[in-house]
């Protein structure tokens, strides 16, 4: 063996991990260089040294401190998740708005009913007598029919939003059959109270807000409402029933 | 199933009183890991607690066929590495950690241990001093052998090295130690002497 040799083993041997003819050339050249010895017995003292250092407490309130940092970690999870939750129902709320403003949009012409309340007013105002043709009804109801039961859950929602405004509504029918006589038995129905009636026309009174959307509800079925009155909020409301060619 | 492997299961499903008893088996252990590392009680404390952290966020990749043991090791040397790499940039143009190159370099003239002339605690804490310096795997190897009683073999699953470095490192990092502390002993002598 010679000395670099040697210098490679000092750690196994002094680990006692070489095996026996490694261990006595090692011996062997140990007795024979003395410098060599000098290192072995310096290693061995270091590490001698080194196994005497032992190990020293772990500082005070050192495992509660973990603890404590892992309490707020998973706090912050949560709260984190919570956000994450409102986020995205914030994202699904402006989605569903977007589309059903897109989609009242789309079937304003035709479909009415699903306009929502602040559209239908924001609309009456820039309408004009000659306009009245926008309102055309739908010339063809199985897509009036198709796109309120594609709407439906939405549409019903907003049903429940949606009034009449102004003390003066007209509603353009397109059936013949409904008359005063007709708007009469709807209001008895509904427990609304009818103040006076002629032959073109109803008068009915508001006693609280839930009844003028009854009353939208209510006229809606029968065709196109158009809420022209001045006079918003008053507790009379009076009903025109128009035709659509008129 | 052991207490250690029981504790990890619980641990996983966020119990955190298993896994604070999952601390008090490892704190000491690893504490004094990171203390040997730096040779820094406060720096210590940080890294420890780091560990302690990275293993809690990582339970779910820890792999119940391996030692809970092995991999917390790893993960504190892992640990210290990283810290040793921050400081290490920070302290470049100063630096005193011992590298091989410079090793060879500017060690004196053999002469004897003057260790007779060091009081046993400035010895021990010069040694301390010394191990520090040495760079992550060489110290790392010595902590682990010396100080934690680990097998070569186990200290090679923790570094996750080949057996054959483990035994190379540990030889080549005894040698360091020997010829800084030497240097620092010859050192404390001659200022001793004036």
């Amino acid at each position: 063996m010679d000395c670099k040799n040697f210098n490679e083993y000092i750690s196994l041997y002094l680990d006692e991990i070489l095996d026996e003819e490694d261990k006595k050339e090692f011996e062997e050249h140990l007795n024979q260089c003395p410098q060599c010895k000098k290192e072995f017995e310096e290693t061995q003292k270091v590490v001698s040294l080194v196994k005497e250092l032992g190990e020293e407490p772990v500082p005070h309130g050192f495992r509660e401190s973990i603890i404590n940092r892992l309490g707020r970690l998973r706090k912050n999870q949560t709260s984190n998740l919570i956000r994450w939750i409102a986020a995205m129902a914030g994202v699904i709320i402006i989605f569903l708005s977007v589309k059903a403003i897109k989609d009242t949009r789309f079937t304003a012409g035709i479909d009415r009913e699903v306009m929502p309340a602040e559209e239908v007013a924001e609309d009456m105002a820039s309408i004009s007598d000659d306009s009245v043709n926008e309102f055309a009804s739908p010339k063809d109801e199985g897509v009036s029919a198709e796109v309120t039961s594609m709407e439906d859950d939405q549409g019903d929602k907003r049903a429940s939003t949606m009034k009449v405004q102004s003390d003066l509504v007209e509603v353009y029918v397109q059936d013949i059959c409904i008359t005063p006589q007709t708007l009469k038995l709807m209001a008895n129905s509904n427990g609304l109270d009818l103040i006076k009636s002629d032959e073109n026309s109803v008068v009915i009174e508001i006693k609280e807000e839930k009844e003028r959307n009854i009353l939208y509800e209510e006229l809606s079925k029968m065709g196109e409402i158009r809420d022209i009155g001045e006079n918003i909020g008053g507790n009379e409301v009076k009903i025109i029933i128009k035709t659509k060619n008129e | 199933m052991t207490i250690e492997s029981q504790l990890v299961k619980k641990s996983m499903d966020g119990d955190l009183d298993a896994f604070e008893e999952l601390i008090s088996l490892f704190d000491k252990k690893i504490y004094n890991y990171c203390l040997r590392m730096t040779n820094n009680r406060s720096d210590a404390e940080d890294l420890a607690q780091e560990v302690f952290l990275k293993v809690y966020k990582n339970l779910k990749n820890f792999r119940k066929d391996s030692k809970f043991s092995t991999w917390i090791y790893r993960i504190a040397y892992n640990t210290c590495v990283d810290n040793y790499r921050k400081k290490r940039l920070k302290l470049l143009p100063l630096n005193k950690i011992i590298d091989e190159e410079q090793q060879d370099i500017d060690i004196p003239s053999p002469g004897p241990l003057p260790e007779e002339q060091v009081i046993s605690n400035e010895k021990y804490s010069l040694i301390k001093e010394c191990i520090a310096q040495l760079k992550p795997r060489y110290k790392s190897a010595i902590i682990l052998r010396d100080i934690h009683n680990y097998s070569y073999r186990e200290i090679a699953e923790i570094l996750d090295i080949p057996i054959g470095t483990v035994k190379s490192d540990i030889n080549r990092g005894r040698a360091l130690l020997r010829k800084v502390l030497k240097s620092r002993l010859i050192e404390y002598g001659e200022r001793r002497v004036k």
